[in-house]
C-alpha cells in the first residue's frame, strides 16, 4: 500500500492556544476542515472514552493544545538495562503509522493526534535546561511519542526546531521518522546539529507490521536526499523482528542502507529487539490479529517487559554488528535498552567498559567530544 | 387450569427454553412422591398443540415418570406478548436458581435474535441481570455458545471450562473446540492450567499454521495422556513440558544445556544451582541446606572441590551456546 500522508477529518483547538501564531499557521493550512474550539483535550478524551470511540477513529482528529507539563524530559530507560542518556522533546504525541508493535497503543491517555502549539514555551524550557549545563552535551529527540515528521506537511515543525537547534552549542536534535516528509528540511540551515533518523526494517516486516509506513526504498531515497543536504543521519533497527528469513532480510537492508548514503554521515545506528510491556500482548492480538510478532519467543526480562529470549537477541545483534562493520567499521552501533551481557556477546568485548554509552554517542555527533 | 396430555406438548419447541443440562433427579423423586405441586405454563399453538413457556423440567420429569398428562395453565398469546412470557419464564428461573453459562448464553441469544432487543440495552440492562459485567465483549462471546457442539456446551454448563477461555472459542474450529474439551476433561485440568495450556497451544498453532486437533493428536502427547502407570499430576507436568518445548524451543534448549552442566558437577542432594531467571543476566544462584556444622563443612568441601576442578567454567560458556 503506498504511503499516504496523514489528513485529519476534523480539528479541535483548545481555547487557550487559539490565538497562538503556530495554531493559526496550522489552521491556515487546513482550510475546509471542520474546526471546533474546546476547553481541554483531556475533557474531549474522556468524552471519547465514554462514547466508546475506537482508537482508529479518534486518530482522525487533530488536536492543537497547550503542553502544560514539561516539554523536555530525560528518557526513563528501563531498569537493569543500559540507557543512552537521551532527552525527549514532546511537541506532538500519537502516531498515524499504526505499527503493530507500537508502545503508544498502551501508553497514551489522549487518543487524538496532538500538537502542542505553545512552542515558544518549549524553547524557553530548553534554553533553561541547556543553559544549566547539568550535562556537557544533550542529545534530544522528538520521536518518542510520535513520528517526528509524520505531521510535517501540516505543522512545518522542522522550520521551527531546526533553526533553533542549529544555534545550540551543547545540543543535537534528532528527528526520528519512518516517513518521507523531508522536503521542508532540505533548504534549512542546520549547522550539522540535526540528526535525521529512519527506523528501518526489511520489506517483509514493513508489509505486515508497518502497513501505513513508506517502503524501505522510499525511506532510503529520503535518507539519500537528506544526506545530500549535509545532515547527519541515524538509523534505528528497532524493533528488530525475529522471523524465518530474518538473516537475509536484515542483511539486505544493511547492504541497501550503505549503498544509499555516505557512511561518514551516519551519526549512529541503533539496534533493539522487539520488546513490550506484558499487558500490551493482549492489545496487539486484539488490534492486529493478523500480526505474528506476538508468537515470537518472548519472555519476561529483568524489567518485566516481554523480550526475545536472550540467545536469540545475542545472535541477531552479533550478526548485525558484523554486517554493519563490514561496510564501515567506524560507524557507531549501539543497543537500545539492552543488558551489558548482550552488549559483550554481540561486540565480542565489553565496549561499555572502554566508554559508557552516553559518551560513545556524544563522541559520534559532537566534534569536540572526540 | 388444564390437564394436558404430554403428547400434545411440542417436545422440541425451544422458543422459550433456556434450561440446559438440568439435574432432574430431585424433581423426578419429588413428583413421584407428592405429585406435581405447580402447573406448567403453556401457550396454545396450531389447534390442539401447546408450546411450553415455563416448566420444561417438570415436563421432562413427567415424561421420565411415564405420566400421560400434566397440569398446566395457558397463556393467551393475544393478551400476552412473547417477550413478556419469556421474561416471566426467565425471572421464575432466576428467582430459584443460578443459571449456568450455557443457559445465560441461551438468554442472550434469544434477546438478540428472537426478541431483537437493541445491543446497548442488553449490555446495560440484561447483562447485570444475568450477573455478567456490562461489557459488549461478553455479549459477543456468550452469544456464540448455543451454536457450539454438545460436548463443548456440556463442559461449559458443568463449569469444567474456565470462562477466561470463552473469548477464544469462537475463533476455533468445531473440531478444535471438541478436541480441546476432551483433552481438558481427560487431564482434569484446573482453571489456571487450562489457560496456560491454551495459550501455549494457540501460539504454536498460529505460528506453525496448524490446528489444535493436530497438536493434541501428537504421538508424544497421546502416549502420556493414555499412560496407565502415570499419575494425573505427572501427566500434566510432562505435557506441560512438551508444550513449552514447542513454544519456547531456544529457551528449552538452554535449559537442557544448563541441566547437563549441573549434572556434570555432581552436586550432592542438598546443593541447588539455578540460572538467572529466563537466562537474563549473568548471575547464577546456589542454595544449600545443612543441619549440623559437619554437614556445612561437607558442603564447603564439595564446593571447594568443584572450584578446584575448573568444572564451573562450563557455566560461563553457556552464553556462547550458538
Amino acid at each position: 500500500m503506498p504511503y499516504r500522508k496523514y489528513i485529519p477529518e476534523k480539528i479541535i483547538v483548545e481555547k487557550r492556544v487559539w490565538e497562538l501564531p503556530w495554531t493559526q499557521e496550522i489552521l491556515s493550512r487546513m482550510k475546509g476542515l471542520p474546526v471546533r474550539k474546546i476547553s481541554t483535550i483531556e475533557e474531549e478524551a474522556l468524552a471519547c472514552q465514554k462514547a466508546v470511540i475506537s482508537p482508529e477513529e479518534s486518530l482522525k482528529t487533530l488536536a492543537l493544545a497547550q503542553q502544560s507539563g514539561k516539554f523536555l524530559k530525560p528518557c526513563p530507560g528501563t531498569s537493569n538495562y543500559v540507557c543512552c542518556g537521551y532527552y525527549f522533546l514532546n511537541i506532538a504525541t500519537n502516531c498515524d503509522v499504526n505499527c503493530t508493535y507500537c508502545i503508544l497503543q498502551s501508553y497514551l491517555n489522549i487518543p487524538f493526534m496532538v500538537v502542542y502549539t505553545n512552542i515558544e514555551d518549549a524553547f524557553r524550557e530548553t534554553d533553561g535546561v541547556l543553559g544549566a549545563h547539568k550535562f556537557p552535551l544533550y542529545r534530544i529527540g522528538t520521536g518518542e511519542l510520535t513520528d517526528s515528521l509524520t505531521l510535517e506537511h501540516i505543522t512545518h515543525m522542522s522550520e521551527k526546531l531546526i533553526p533553533y537547534f542549529a544555534q545550540k552549542k551543547n545540543a543535537i536534535l534528532e528527528l526520528k521518522t519512518k516517513t518521507t516528509q523531508i522536503e521542508n528540511l532540505l533548504h534549512l540551515e542546520h549547522n550539522r546539529k540535526i540528526v535525521v533518523s529512519w527506523s528501518l526494517n526489511p520489506d517483509e516486516i514493513i508489509r505486515t507490521e508497518e502497513k501505513n509506513a513508506p517502503s524501505l526504498k522510499e525511506r532510503l531515497d529520503a535518507a539519500r536526499k537528506v544526506d545530500a543536504a549535509g545532515y547527519r543521519l541515524g538509523f534505528h533497527f528497532d524493533p528488530m523482528i525475529d522471523y524465518p528469513n530474518w538473516e537475509s532480510g536484515y542483511k539486505d537492508v544493511i547492504g541497501r542502507l550503505f549503498a544509499a548514503v555516505h557512511s561518514g554521515n551516519i551519526a549512529w545506528i541503533s539496534l533493539g529487539a522487539l520488546r513490550y510491556p506484558a499487558q500490551m500482548d493482549r492489545l496487539i492480538r486484539e488490534r492486529h490479529p493478523e500480526s505474528k510478532i506476538v508468537l515470537g519467543e518472548l519472555l519476561p526480562g529483568k524489567d518485566g517487559k516481554l523480550r526475545y529470549f536472550r540467545m536469540l537477541r545475542q545472535r541477531m545483534f552479533r550478526k548485525m554488528v558484523d554486517w554493519i562493520h563490514s561496510h564501515d567499521p567506524n560507524v557507531t552501533v549501539y543497543f537500545c535498552m539492552e543488558s551489558p551481557e548482550v552488549w559483550k556477546y554481540a561486540f565480542r568485548e565489553q565496549v561499555l567498559q572502554k566508554c559508557p554509552l552516553p559518551g560513545m554517542l556524544d563522541r559520534s555527533v559532537f566534534e569536540w567530544a572526540k | 387450569m388444564l390437564t394436558i396430555p404430554l403428547n400434545q406438548i411440542i417436545d422440541q419447541d425451544d422458543f422459550y427454553r433456556i434450561t440446559f443440562l438440568p439435574d432432574l433427579r430431585p424433581l423426578v423423586e419429588s413428583m413421584k412422591r407428592i405429585g406435581q405441586s405447580q402447573p406448567i405454563l403453556v401457550q396454545p399453538v396450531s389447534g390442539v398443540f401447546y408450546r411450553i413457556v415455563s416448566g420444561f423440567k417438570r415436563f421432562w420429569a413427567a415424561k421420565e415418570l411415564n405420566w400421560s398428562d400434566i397440569r398446566a395453565e395457558t397463556a393467551e398469546v393475544d393478551s400476552e406478548q412473547p417477550f413478556s412470557l419469556f421474561q416471566k419464564s426467565l425471572f421464575e428461573n432466576l428467582a430459584i436458581r443460578q443459571l449456568n453459562w450455557v443457559e445465560k448464553a441461551f438468554v442472550l441469544q434469544k434477546l438478540v435474535q428472537q426478541f431483537q432487543i437493541p445491543r446497548e440495552k442488553i449490555i446495560s440492562e440484561w447483562l447485570p441481570i444475568l450477573n455478567i459485567g456490562k461489557n459488549q465483549k461478553w455479549l459477543v462471546w456468550l452469544s456464540k455458545i448455543p451454536d457450539y457442539e454438545l460436548i463443548v456446551k456440556e463442559a461449559i454448563a458443568k463449569d469444567e471450562i474456565t470462562f477466561d477461555l470463552f473469548e477464544f472459542f469462537p475463533a476455533l474450529s468445531a473440531d478444535d473446540r471438541v478436541a480441546l474439551v476432551q483433552f481438558y476433561r481427560e487431564l482434569k485440568l484446573g482453571k489456571n492450567r487450562q489457560k496456560e495450556f491454551f495459550y501455549l497451544l494457540r501460539d504454536v498453532m498460529q505460528r506453525d499454521n496448524t490446528s489444535m486437533t493436530h497438536l493434541l493428536e501428537n504421538q508424544d502427547v497421546q502416549q502420556i495422556v493414555k499412560a496407565e502407570d502415570l499419575a494425573l499430576g505427572n501427566k500434566v507436568q510432562k505435557i506441560r513440558g512438551i508444550l513449552r518445548r514447542w513454544r519456547y524451543s531456544s529457551m528449552n534448549e538452554m535449559e537442557k544445556r544448563f541441566r547437563e552442566i549441573v549434572h556434570s558437577l555432581r552436586l550432592p542432594p542438598g546443593i541447588q544451582l539455578l540460572p538467572p531467571q529466563n537466562f537474563e543476566g549473568d548471575k547464577f544462584r546456589m542454595t544449600f541446606t545443612f543441619r549440623t556444622p559437619e554437614d556445612f563443612s561437607g558442603v564447603v568441601a564439595k564446593l571447594q572441590e568443584i572450584t578446584a576442578s575448573g568444572d564451573l567454567t562450563a557455566l560461563t560458556s553457556l552464553w556462547e551456546a550458538d
